[in-house]
């Protein structure tokens, strides 16, 4: 198995407004702090995943070896998209329910305003929000964040994920 | 005057070919296929000011729609760890590493963010209301 790594950033950009005489209003970057903000680094990752589903880009079950259930019936994404109506784990395997998490990506696929999407790292508390069409790069601590403690679920409307939990 | 903060998360999944030569190089994942990105405006109105440091007791950072919270040390073992809402310690910063996100379980919720460590890092952050 390759080894594998995820480069993952980010980019925050404060900004405020400024209403124009005749009620045209500009934005730019916050006064107060002045700059954008951010990061850049790199996760190293097991080069041999937990299975297929460690991203939704590939099914969990695509190969005939780890078939249990008909192709058809599974629930889960096998083209990058996850649709989310419900309370769902992100780990689809029970042999890897206790791994550590190493790196996670979530991104909610939603463009509506109610496609709100939320993220449980203790399997019953939701307290992280990803709006429509935004995503969140978490690297585990190494031991108490766990497989089966990722969970994603809907705000009001259905909406869809795509996603990396790696080991 | 309004504000808003604009944030986004980037990531990059590579997978390393060897080479028979040795010179290993790094490509974008075959599982995945593609660099993966989100672009979103956060739900808080204000950005609160960039607040920066070396750690030297737990930070309390309540009533947060947003956390942007980075370690700045450039090198060494010292990370932070995030806490958001009371669902564990569970999110480390290494040197250079951050975490941003809007935070709660719907648009108007707010959660508490706690923020401990290992070591004394430096930091900075700011916290969206």
């Amino acid at each position: 198995m390759p080894s594998r790594r995820a480069i993952f950033s980010s980019y925050i950009i404060p900004r405020e407004s400024i209403d124009l005489e005749e009620g045209v209003t500009k934005w730019t970057i916050d006064g107060a702090i002045n700059k954008t903000l951010g990061s850049k680094s790199t996760a190293t990752l097991t080069g041999s995943q937990w299975g297929e589903g460690w991203s939704s880009f590939q099914h969990p079950e695509q190969y005939w070896e780890d078939c249990g259930n008909t192709w058809e019936d599974m629930g889960e994404a096998y083209n990058g998209v996850l649709t989310v109506s419900a309370a769902t784990s992100l780990n689809v395997d029970s042999a890897s329910a206790s791994t550590a998490v190493i790196f996670l990506y979530v991104k909610n696929l939603g463009t509506a305003s109610t496609e709100g999407l939320i993220l449980s790292l203790d399997g019953s508390n939701y307290k992280i929000y990803i709006p429509p069409q935004g995503s969140v790069n978490i690297r585990g601590d190494g031991s108490t964040l766990q497989m089966q403690y990722v969970k994603v679920d809907k705000v009001t409307d259905n909406t869809s994920v795509e996603f990396i939990i790696a080991k | 005057m309004a504000e808003k903060i604009i944030y986004k998360n980037h990531c990059t999944p590579q997978e390393q070919a060897d080479f028979t030569t040795g010179n290993d190089r790094y490509y974008l994942d075959s599982d995945v296929g593609r660099k993966l990105t989100g672009t979103c405006e956060s739900k808080a109105s204000t950005t609160g000011s960039l607040v920066t440091g070396t750690f030297s007791g737990t930070i309390t950072l309540s009533s947060a729609h947003f956390v942007y919270i980075k370690n700045t040390d450039t090198s060494g073992s010292d990370y932070l760890l995030v806490n958001v809402g009371s669902m564990g310690a569970v999110i480390k910063l290494g040197p250079e590493e951050s975490f941003a996100s809007d935070v709660g379980d719907a648009l108007d919720d707010t959660v508490t963010v706690v923020i401990t460590a290992s070591g004394t890092p430096d930091y900075e952050y700011i916290h969206g209301t």
